[in-house]
């Protein structure tokens, strides 16, 4: 197009065009910044089998390494316990796949709780959390029970003085910074709650010899015993998959691609129900449904042979015991507080129907049990104590 | 706030017949709008109401006070006039894809609709006809890449046997039964491989209604888990009764295999499935 102009005309067409082209650029610039820049750079890689679904991550919560990093230093942070000698990493301990070795855990004030610490293996594919609560289903609300519960006391954590430590440590406002490069403010409870949801998440255990075997392909990766194991656990016969099935052998389990099923809590006959003995209610809490009471979510069966003791208040000491609960359908403890028949228990679960197994299936089943047990996982310096924080 | 007085041609601040002509054009005009809108998501309702499709219910129970009952629908085809086999698909849903449909039914939602893709309108058909159960090549395919309504694990057993077909839970006063069906005697190597041979059992049921007088296919086809069937076996069952595999072992799981036409030794109905008492169509 052929523009015939005077000079001063021409000069008012230049500095038009200079404004526009400048508010074009302005915009252009502000766009790319506030959509490309407003969101830290996805910077985070599943370490999952082929064609594994990655585990469903809230969406005002996205998965990044600098979230990770910084969810590791405040996992095995003292600072966040009232005692200033506890950690989340006191009662999940990497050798034990993120559970821990004693029957009850121990709080800040060192009141027992009524429950066993449960495994971190893969929390992520976690349908709900802890021991029975069905509407309990992000790891962000979660982490706030052992901050904040009084109920038993947990970690206690003070949250002012708490955040005051982490405001004076270089290393943490360089961690935080990182993590939430947008926040003017960064260090405050709701990053750091996501950032400890982060670093659970990346917990992700598939690297056992049964994955080795499942997953890749790898045929000499179970020897004849634990696929004899493996056989007899998934058979009708003893009925283990009813609960632990699936992917993560818990049926409460989800992912990215599955579908919302109903939530999964069974009642294994551990007690028999006495009026004059208060018993954890399990389900009932939450429900108040009298089919509920004594009804618990199924846990990952994962690293189980790291996380004695077993059931929801760890009162069974060893594997071998756990088998031989399930194969008597349940348990009569003779005497004492709890003296009681649990196999007669109303609400038991109708695939707990006992079973009978010779030595040597015995010994195949617990030799399967084993081959759930990913070394890596426990090993993996990635999710172990970082170095002390300055 | 305007006073609605008689109007006297003088007062300030009173509606005058102008203002008052407007405001009730604009209230016609609001209603004629409102009342175009309703009727558009009416007309939208009835239509999602009477899309065509197979409508699951639960029948009523004399004894079982709670129901839970889910099973897979596949292989859907109609038999035209001259009883010749068409096949059907589905509708894509949650629930569905073209070949498999999976219906959940319990108390708290006690029907369930199978929407079907129609490849033209106004035929007419002699009969219905699906598979209760999973199709064999879909049935072990590898876990974890199953697309829905396959990505279920409470209806998964393992990629040797594949899928529970059928899954009825029931609850009875102080009785609790459970009947969870699929293929059994599938042979592999470990419950984590695939059969390469078809299951011993395959313990699909093959189901179809024939009609005497053709109908549209374009209809709603009600069909009903039977639970009176069930309830009159329940003097007969004991406090828990658990049936998944071993059917064969049990008086009263074998009542219940046989009850869908099944044949306990082969897993396949003897000569056709029309023996089965536990689903019934509602015409």
């Amino acid at each position: 197009m052929v523009v015939n102009l005077n000079t001063f005309t021409y000069a008012r067409h230049v500095f038009v065009m200079r404004v526009g082209t400048f508010i074009r650029a302005t915009v252009v610039f502000s766009l790319f910044f506030l959509f490309a820049c407003s969101k830290p750079t996805p910077s985070w890689e599943w370490d999952l089998p082929p064609d594994f679904n990655p585990p469903i991550v809230p969406a005002d919560n996205p998965m990044s390494k600098q979230k990770v990093d910084l969810g590791r230093y405040l996992f095995y942070e003292k600072a966040l316990s009232g005692n200033g000698e506890q950690s989340c990493a006191t009662c999940h301990q990497q050798q034990y796949a993120f559970a821990e070795n004693r029957g009850l855990s121990i709080g800040s004030t060192g009141e027992v709780h009524h429950r066993n610490a449960l495994s971190l293996t893969n929390a992520a594919y976690n349908k709900s959390l802890t021991w029975a609560q069905p509407e309990l289903k992000l790891l962000e609300r979660q982490i706030l029970i052992p901050l904040f519960g009084d109920q038993p006391v947990e970690m206690q954590l003070n949250q002012q003085k708490t955040l005051a430590y982490l405001k004076q440590s270089q290393l943490y406002r360089e961690l935080f910074q990182a993590a939430f490069p947008n926040d003017p403010d960064p260090i405050h409870l709701d990053n750091g709650v996501k950032a400890l949801a982060s670093f659970v998440r990346s917990l992700i255990s598939f690297n056992s010899p049964f994955d080795r075997y499942a997953w890749y392909g790898e045929d000499a990766a179970l020897n004849e015993a634990e696929i004899r194991g493996m056989t007899l656990f998934m058979s009708e016969r003893t009925e283990c998959r009813h609960c632990h099935g699936g992917f993560n052998f818990s049926l409460s389990s989800t992912h990215l691609n599955s579908v919302e099923g109903p939530e999964d809590f069974h009642n294994t006959g551990l007690y028999n129900p006495r009026n004059e003995v208060k018993l954890d209610l399990g389900l009932f809490e939450f429900s108040l449904q009298e089919k509920d009471k004594g009804r618990f979510r199924p846990p990952t069966l994962r690293n189980i042979a790291l996380t004695a003791p077993y059931m929801h208040d760890g009162s069974i000491a060893t594997l071998e015991e756990v088998l031989e609960f399930y194969a008597a359908g349940g348990r009569e403890i003779s005497e004492g507080l709890y003296a009681g028949d649990g196999r007669s228990h109303p609400n038991k679960s109708l695939f707990l129907h006992g079973f009978v197994l010779s030595e040597e299936e015995k010994q195949d089943m617990l030799a399967f049990l084993h081959a759930l047990t990913d070394r890596q996982f426990i090993q993996n310096p990635a999710f172990s104590a970082p170095g002390k924080v300055k | 706030m305007y006073q609605f007085q008689k109007y006297d041609g003088m007062t300030k601040n009173k509606v005058s017949f102008g203002q008052l002509k407007t405001l009730t054009i604009g209230l016609f005009v609001c209603l004629i709008v409102s009342t175009a809108y309703v009727e558009r998501v009416f007309a939208e309702e009835s239509n999602a109401q009477l899309s065509p499709g197979l409508q699951f219910m639960l029948g009523a129970s004399e004894h079982y006070a709670q129901v839970g009952a889910a099973f897979y629908v596949s292989e859907l085809y109609y038999l035209d006039q001259a009883g010749k086999q068409h096949s059907l698909k589905f509708e894509d849903s949650p629930n569905s894809q073209a070949r498999i449909g999976l219906v959940k039914l319990s108390n708290e939602n006690a029907a369930q609709t199978l929407a079907l893709a129609l490849p033209a309108a106004g035929q007419l058909i002699k009969g219905l006809g699906f598979t209760l159960g999973v199709p064999r090549d879909l049935n072990h395919g590898y876990p974890l890449r199953a697309e829905k309504p396959l990505n279920d694990a409470t209806m998964f057993w393992t990629w040797q046997q594949g899928y529970k077909f059928l899954r009825l839970d029931l609850a009875g006063g102080d009785k609790r039964a459970a009947l969870h069906l699929g293929a059994t005697g599938c042979e592999s190597p470990a419950p984590v491989r695939p059969p390469q041979k078809p299951c011993a059992q395959p313990n699909r049921v093959d189901f179809v209604w024939k009609f005497d007088t053709a109908r549209e296919l374009k209809n709603i086809w009600n069909i009903e888990l039977n639970l009176a069937y069930l309830d009159e076996q329940f003097d007969a069952l004991g406090d828990f009764q658990m049936c998944s595999g071993f059917y064969a072992n049990d008086t009263f799981c074998a009542a219940w295999i046989e009850s869908l036409g099944l044949d306990l030794e082969r897993g396949q109905c003897q000569s056709s499935c029309k023996h089965q008492q536990l689903f019934r169509m509602r015409l």
